[in-house]
């Protein structure tokens, strides 16, 4: 057997583990609810730190995002994709945790201009910082398609599916960013 | 440009996912008893609704009594039909008089012949007046 063939096994396993899980979940197993937010804990965490970036924030995010996983359960539909789905739901609610961060810590200043202030010379001299104010200065959908596509490495159907929107929109969104990264990049190093 | 270059791993360890957990379900059994709080309340306002006000709606709505009564006494008038507000009322026709009721004449005795048949479940019933000199 080659080492590709055990990993699809795995992945199979893993998927039939996941869907008896779900069905009984769905049938109102409470253990089977808790074994859920145990195998997907780590994917969702991971998402909604790449969104938010704060500790707290993230914790509140994972919170929400099962609260919202018990609620819409008996409405999924076993022929979709889970992760698809299941990220769909991170995402919501991590916009919804950054439209509530802006309204009430960000300054309008802040909002409008993406220009760096003068303390933070030394932070713009790593690329890598620089890189991260790029992607948080993209307008919101592009921004996010960038962070579950490009950053986190989430395949393109599974960020569509996240975004509610086709793979050619991801794709297109992706294409704008990267253009608008370059540029940003090129006028701020 | 390596974009993946910005993933960190999130900071979250097994304790704070445990401590999430608890609160989700805590979360979830509070809502499942607020859910029947709430349904028990629905239930009893119906039942309050059905106990308390359909017998005071049926009080106040006394059924009337309807009384037909026949005369072939001469009619007073008739009533036109109500038009809008506002035209003129058309002056009232006299209806014709209705007519006097005749006697209905004295039921007349029956003969019942029976026909049996072949067939025990048909019969042929016939049913014909009396005649007087039979």
């Amino acid at each position: 057997m080659t080492a590709e063939a055990v990993v699809i096994d795995e992945s199979t396993r893993h998927d039939d583990s996941l869907h008896l899980t779900i069905r009984a979940a769905q049938a109102g197993d409470a253990a089977a609810f808790e074994e859920l937010m145990v195998l997907t804990q780590q994917r969702v965490a991971q998402i909604a730190w790449a969104i938010l970036g704060d500790r707290e924030d993230v914790k509140d995010a994972v919170q929400e995002t099962f609260l919202r996983l018990y609620r819409f359960l008996g409405r999924y539909d076993a022929k979709r994709d889970f992760s698809g789905w299941l990220a769909r739901i991170t995402v919501n609610v991590c916009r919804d945790a950054l439209r509530r961060r802006k309204r009430v810590f960000e300054p309008l200043a802040d909002l409008e201009s993406p220009e760096p202030r003068a303390d933070e010379d030394l932070i713009h001299r790593n690329d890598l910082a620089l890189l991260r104010r790029a992607v948080d200065a993209l307008p919101p959908k592009e921004r996010l398609a960038v962070i579950l596509r490009e950053v986190e490495g989430l395949p393109t159907d599974e960020v569509a599916t996240a975004l509610g929107s086709t793979v050619t929109t991801v794709r297109v969104q992706i294409s704008r960013a990267r253009a608008k990264l370059r540029a940003w990049m090129e006028k701020h190093s | 440009m390596n974009l993946d270059q910005l993933r960190t791993p999130h900071p979250l360890h097994d304790a704070d996912f445990a401590a999430i957990r608890a609160r989700v379900k805590a979360e979830i059994a509070q809502r499942e008893e607020r859910g029947w709080v709430v349904l028990l309340l629905r239930f009893a306002f119906a039942a309050g609704l059905v106990v308390g006000v359909v017998p005071f709606t049926r009080e106040r709505v006394p059924e009337v009594p309807v009384q037909v009564a026949v005369s072939s006494r001469e009619p007073i008038g008739q009533i036109g039909p109500i038009g809008p507000i506002g035209p003129p009322i058309r002056p009232i026709r006299p209806i014709r008089p209705i007519r006097p009721i005749r006697p209905t004449p004295a039921p007349t005795q029956l003969t019942r012949i029976e026909i049996l048949t072949e067939d025990p479940t048909i019969r042929i019933i016939w049913l014909t007046p009396k005649e007087n000199n039979s």
